[in-house]
């Protein structure tokens, strides 16, 4: 299963920051083409979330629940059909407020679902073989 | 070779007396996961509610935090009331726990403009798989790099302090790295990225102890660390200055030295040794710390005549770095508020006592430098070594000794404020392209501002030459410079470690003071000791050995407790360097010699004649 945060974050001390997380969740299909992926629930973030929202945040945005929990907070989490036929998905992330950034996590079932990080919009390009502009059409 | 068991991760250590460092890293690897904490056996997350806040307190942040009882991760809610800031936390099996958690919340607003944080670690030890703080080793959260890594030689220790169970009889076993064994956890530290560890302290137990103490220094050094402390009593230095000298002679920067008072009754530990191990690094040429823990109504109020110690040792004492005590194990909340003492309560004691020559004015968060590091990076290109710690762990001055005696905290000359806030400004300029001829000569002109020379110590006052100093460090990294700015300065430091009652993620997420332990982790000071039993204790366990074993092994016929120090009073007190050690701070003639004694058995030392 593929969880993905749609979040409004604002921290407070000892580092205040600001965050809109916004995320796209795709089926990789052949030629790498992006299928959009509907997630089969929502749900508000709780304790059994913290360690795949700090995987993916902790790295890179340095954002862990820890930072989250001394603000003001809405995450929702957007769970995907395990049972999908989806062999490799994304999800990328379009992040704004004190960071502007994308980043993505590449899932692979068959190499055992080990997510591989991707920290920015070029890197991601050069992943899918796709150019900055056309993917960022897609993503926006 | 059966040496890993499973379940309990335990291994057979007089196996690996001649492991390689290879084997030593394979053995780590396979460890790690099976000594990382435990949902459910080692801990339990309820994070459903949050405290709430009653009629007279104003919500400052939320954190999170722990149960002392049960480790249960909770939410915690930081607030003021009545000018104190506290930390209220509610178990759903233990109820509601409140503590203080800054004695002063003027202060704290002022250090809490303070903050910055690191670049993170790019090369983790451990990946992320449970909450913070039950995932230490290092994970991809935490913020800050090592400012210092601590290394524990031995469990083993010469005293049997009553409040202590860390050393080997209290544990039940002996935990020693072979000298393999320490290079694999050295270079563990240094793997890390972006930028590795610099800066080790060899602590223990006591770690005098190990005869091959100075043969770990020099791995040290191999190892690439530039900075290498050794913390210890002093007492072994004060009966074996050759030691001093050879630990010297390898590369050790200081000596980091316990020292909670200037008397008997407050420094039942080295009172007596203590002016003759600082003669024995003065012959050595080894500059010492000292490190006193602050207990409230125990030696509080010796805290401005410890300073004063140090002062009168300046010669070879480099600063004073208190701790204000982090309580460990289960206590009442009165017995807490008995002995709780916080940063800002030290710091206003320290005005207080010293009539205000060092003043609250005077102290700034540790991560206040910084935008040095942030200036050097950007002006080198290269990865600098930032302190970033949580603007709540710690604090820190500088005192000039002028030559007539008086004493000048730097902020009464340089406005440490503008300056850091302007250095921040040109780290960004030359981020942004700009040119660097330009900025530095921007630096050059604008020094000045920052600094009133006419209130400079004398030594510093004449022409440009302050501000020639502070340009060579800055811009030239010129260490001559750097020695003759700290000429006659005492650094005076306060780092508050945590305990169970005060304990704040947000804080060990940027912890910079780390342990590195046998199996290749690096494990954040207030994870290590603040929760022993899910990491010190366990994974020194873990690699320990049998005290019979270990007595077998080194041939040795007594019990281990048959080695412990007994401390002959009368012929320390007779000594010319013990009276002269405390001249001007203490009357040494007015303590009859059995207070002596009774100071020294009280704390578990005994006395022979």
């Amino acid at each position: 299963m593929i969880k993905a945060y749609m979040a409004h974050i604002e921290t407070s001390l000892p580092n205040p920051r600001s965050f809109i997380i916004k995320p796209k969740v795709f089926c990789l299909g052949p030629n790498n083409s992006l299928q959009p992926l509907e997630p089969s629930e929502k749900r508000n973030i709780s304790e059994e979330d913290i360690p795949d929202f700090d995987l993916k945040f902790g790295e890179t945005l340095l954002l862990s629940f820890v930072d989250v929990a001394s603000g003001e907070y809405d995450v929702e989490v957007l769970e995907f059909d395990k049972n999908n036929e989806c062999k490799k998905a994304l999800e990328v992330y379009r992040i704004i407020g004190s960071v502007n950034a994308f980043f993505a996590v590449f899932h692979d079932k068959e190499k055992g679902d080990k997510l591989v990080i991707v920290r920015s919009l070029s890197e991601i390009s050069r992943m899918l073989d796709k150019s900055a502009e056309e993917l960022q059409a897609i993503l926006t | 070779m059966q040496t890993v068991k499973k379940e309990e991760a335990k291994v057979n250590y007089s196996e690996f007396l001649e492991a390689s460092v290879e084997e030593f890293e394979k053995l780590g690897e396979k460890l790690r996961p099976l000594l990382m904490p435990k949902i459910g056996e080692d801990y339990h997350v309820y994070l459903k509610s949050k405290p709430p806040l009653k009629e007279g307190e104003t919500h400052i942040a939320f954190t999170l935090s722990v149960c002392p009882e049960c480790k249960t991760l909770l939410f915690a809610r930081i607030f003021e009331r009545e000018g104190k800031v506290w930390m209220r936390k509610v178990c759903p099996q233990h109820g509601e726990i409140e503590e203080v958690y800054w004695g002063d919340y003027q202060l704290y607003k002022r250090f809490s403009e303070w903050q910055y944080d690191g670049k993170g670690i790019s090369t983790p030890h451990v990946p992320i798989a449970a909450p913070c703080p039950f995932n230490c080793g290092l994970c991809a959260r935490h913020k800050s790099h090592p400012a210092l890594v601590n290394l524990v030689a031995t469990n083993r220790c010469d005293l049997s302090c009553f409040y202590c169970f860390f050393y080997a009889e209290a544990a039940g076993y002996v935990y020693e790295p072979t000298l393999n064994h320490i290079r694999y956890m050295l270079r563990q530290a240094r793997k890390l990225r972006p930028y590795p560890a610099i800066a080790l302290q060899i602590t223990g137990g006591e770690p005098t102890l190990r005869d091959d103490l100075v043969e770990i220094v020099k791995i040290a050094k191999e190892e690439g660390f530039t900075h290498v402390q050794v913390n210890t009593t002093g007492i072994t230095l004060a009966y074996n200055p050759k030691l001093a000298i050879e630990l010297r002679e390898a590369g050790t920067n200081v000596v980091y030295m316990s020292f909670d008072g200037v008397t008997p009754f407050t420094n039942p530990k080295n009172h007596w040794e203590i002016p003759y191990t600082l003669e024995a690094l003065r012959k050595a040429k080894m500059p010492a710390v000292l490190v006193p823990t602050l207990i409230n109504g125990y030696n509080t109020h010796e805290i401005w005549d410890m300073i004063r110690f140090g002062l009168k040792h300046i010669d070879i004492v480099r600063g004073v770095n208190f701790q204000p005590v982090s309580l460990v194990g289960r206590m009442p909340r009165k017995e807490r508020e008995k002995q709780r003492i916080t940063i800002p309560d030290a710091i206003i004691e320290i005005e207080k006592q010293s009539d205000g020559q060092v003043s609250r004015e005077d102290w700034y968060p540790v991560p206040t430098v910084a935008p040095i590091s942030h200036f050097v990076e950007a002006l080198t290109g290269e990865p600098k070594l930032e302190l970033t710690t949580h603007f709540a762990c710690g604090a820190a001055t500088y005192i000039f000794l002028d030559e007539d005696g008086s004493i000048i905290p730097i902020t009464r000359f340089v406005d440490v404020k503008g300056f850091m806030e302007f250095l921040e400004e040109k780290a960004e300029d030359l981020k942004e392209g700009k040119s660097r001829a330009r900025v530095l000569l921007e630096v050059g002109w604008k020094l000045r501002k920052f600094i009133d020379t006419s209130k400079a110590p004398k030594r510093l006052k004449k022409g440009r030459k302050l501000i020639n100093l502070l340009y060579n460090i800055l811009v030239k990294h010129d260490y001559s410079s750097l020695g003759e700015f700290h000429y006659n300065t005492l650094f005076v430091g306060m780092m508050h470690f945590q305990d169970l009652y005060n304990h704040d993620a947000a804080r060990v997420q940027r912890c910079d003071i780390h342990y590195v332990t046998p199996d290749g982790r690096l494990v954040p000071f207030c994870s290590f000791n603040v929760m022993p039993d899910i990491y010190r204790d366990r994974v020194q366990k873990a690699y320990g050995i049998s005290m019979k074993k270990w007595l077998e092994l080194k041939g040795m016929e007594k019990p281990i407790i048959a080695y412990k120090y007994r401390r002959n009073i009368k012929k320390l007190i007779s000594g010319e360097i013990y009276r002269k050690g405390y001249e001007g701070i203490i009357n040494v003639n007015s303590i009859p010699y059995e207070e002596h004694v009774k100071a020294s058995q009280k704390f578990g030392i005994l006395v022979v004649e």
